[in-house]
């Protein structure tokens, strides 16, 4: 399953229509909202998988599709009442028919594919359906979401630092994995060459990574082609570490979990023209080719001017609302962009949208 | 000296338009130097210069490595190079790029797409002195009209 559309709401800051495609990019300049718009689908995630509470005064809107070409959408809404959140509308339409509808914060109608009938259910106010319903039989469509949280994940590619240790780091979104040094030593050997040769086909001169226990947390050892002796991570450049953590979490990802969707946020942050370009084509090919849905949000030039314009979302704010500009919304934009011959990054950088918006 | 600029997409435009120019000359009275300049910072000489102190035309040929950057590039450096006295500033792209099988939709030849990508790229350009041409039919007739430019 993967993500379709996003929408989300509360008090001081609104997403609209957010939509991804099998792989995609948000760009945007700075301060309009790339890593929230990333933390708000973070935030949706931890939500389903129930390790955060539920939040005051949101609303979601959340669409969906299944491999099969089904489109399931998902929509609710929190208030806060007398202290405490309520959840006041919550629904599951899917291909336009209605499975979940809750108009009242104490009951619901939901649909039972057994019995292949509607029925009253009556869910604690401060709870979701999708939570405290679960029946794999009755209510089976809703499994799907909890599966797709359970297998999404995230990295935040400007989070990461050398100096700082494992167990120290913010880097993770979505569904929480191991430190870094520990995926790597869960990797065969058939995955460490795979990440090896990436590494030696980026210019990195890395000839061997090492795995190595440490208290409070673990360390990885790299070994550089013509140097005496190996290194600690924390002594590697700051581009370096980042891209070696990126493919062994990506490396991690593809051989041991399924993943339906992965987030990086501030992908190749920091990174020189080569390896900025070269890590890129290896994040998004690894990603289509092994049907995972990649939103990737970048301030990065060279990234920007080697992925298709048909994969990016521009975002643009205006107070406190997010809006999203891309290929499929507005074709006719990024069309004309084609015929100007300007390279990707102008369509952010040049004045291009904002006179095709002020024509439109 | 009558310095002229000219962004190309790759060495095989860079390496044409090098033997272009020299043969347009018979070799006399030309000074050539080759770049590239593949992000708008790494501005490197590159193989194929034919130096020529004495002479009084001067040609700079800059590969930018790819053909959605040519238009791009030269904008952003155009200032730069009048102002260190270039006289005319020259772009040479493919019009049969990948932008272009997508918008004619596998079609291959549309004069009315043509059209628009000229026009396109025309509004991109301010000043008189630059010029861009588009090749297509395997470079037929690009010598001519590239002569007209210079």
């Amino acid at each position: 399953m993967k993500l379709n559309s996003f929408s989300y709401k509360n008090k001081s800051w609104e997403v609209k229509d957010l939509e991804f495609d099998n792989v995609s990019l948000i760009v945007g300049k700075n301060a309009t909202g790339k890593s929230r718009s990333l933390g708000a689908i973070d935030l949706f995630c931890k939500i389903i998988t129930q390790k955060v509470s539920l939040p005051p005064d949101t609303d979601w809107k959340v669409s969906f599709s299944k491999d099969d070409g089904t489109v399931i959408d998902y929509h609710f809404t929190t208030i806060v009442e007398n202290d405490n959140v309520v959840v006041t509308h919550e629904s599951i339409t899917i291909d336009d028919k209605d499975f979940l509808i809750r108009e009242s914060p104490d009951s619901a109608s939901l649909y039972n594919t057994l019995e292949q009938q509607s029925q009253k259910v009556y869910p604690p106010a401060n709870k979701l359906v999708i939570h405290v319903n679960r029946d794999i039989r009755k209510h089976p469509y809703m499994e799907d979401f909890a599966h797709w949280a359970e297998s999404s994940f995230g990295f935040k590619f400007a989070s990461i630092a050398p100096n700082v240790p494992f167990d120290e780091q913010k880097y993770d979104l979505m569904t929480a994995i191991d430190e870094i040094p520990a995926l790597y030593k869960l990797l065969g050997e058939n995955n460490k060459e795979k990440i090896q040769e990436y590494i030696q086909d980026m210019g990195f001169k890395i000839e061997d990574i090492q795995f190595r226990e440490g208290t409070p947390s673990d360390f990885l050892y790299i070994k550089e082609s013509g140097a005496k002796d190996v290194l600690p991570h924390y002594e590697l450049s700051q581009g370096m570490f980042r891209t070696v953590a990126l493919l062994i979490f990506l490396e991690y990802l593809i051989s041991k979990k399924k993943p339906a969707t992965i987030i990086i946020d501030d992908l190749c942050e920091g990174l020189d023209y080569e390896r900025a370009t070269k890590l890129g084509q290896i994040v998004f090919e690894n990603c289509r080719n092994n049907s995972i849905q990649l939103i990737a949000t970048s301030n990065d030039m060279f990234l920007m001017d080697v992925i298709d314009i048909d994969y990016w979302n521009i975002l643009q704010r205006k107070n406190s609302i997010v809006t999203s500009l891309n290929p499929k919304r507005n074709h006719d934009i990024f069309d004309e962009f084609r015929f100007t011959g300007l390279s990707n990054f102008d369509l952010l950088s040049s004045d291009f949208i904002f006179k095709s918006l002020k024509h439109d | 000296m009558i310095k002229t600029a000219i962004f190309v997409e790759g060495q095989t435009e860079l390496i044409f338009v090098r033997e272009m120019l020299l043969k347009m000359f018979g070799y006399q009275n030309i000074s050539l130097e080759c770049y590239t300049l593949f992000t708008d910072s790494n501005f490197n000489s590159t193989e194929y210069p034919f130096p020529n102190p004495e002479a009084e035309y001067y040609f700079q040929i800059i590969n930018v490595g790819n053909d959605a950057s040519v238009l791009t590039r030269m904008l952003r450096r155009q200032r730069q190079l009048f102002k260190s006295g270039f006289s005319k500033i020259i772009g040479l792209r493919d019009m049969y790029s990948r932008e272009y099988r997508k918008l004619s939709k596998g079609a291959e030849i549309n004069q009315e797409l043509n059209q628009k990508f000229i026009l396109a790229h025309r509004n991109q350009i301010t000043s008189t002195n630059v010029f861009f041409l588009f090749c297509n039919n395997g470079n037929r007739s690009l010598d001519f009209r590239l002569s007209k430019y210079l």
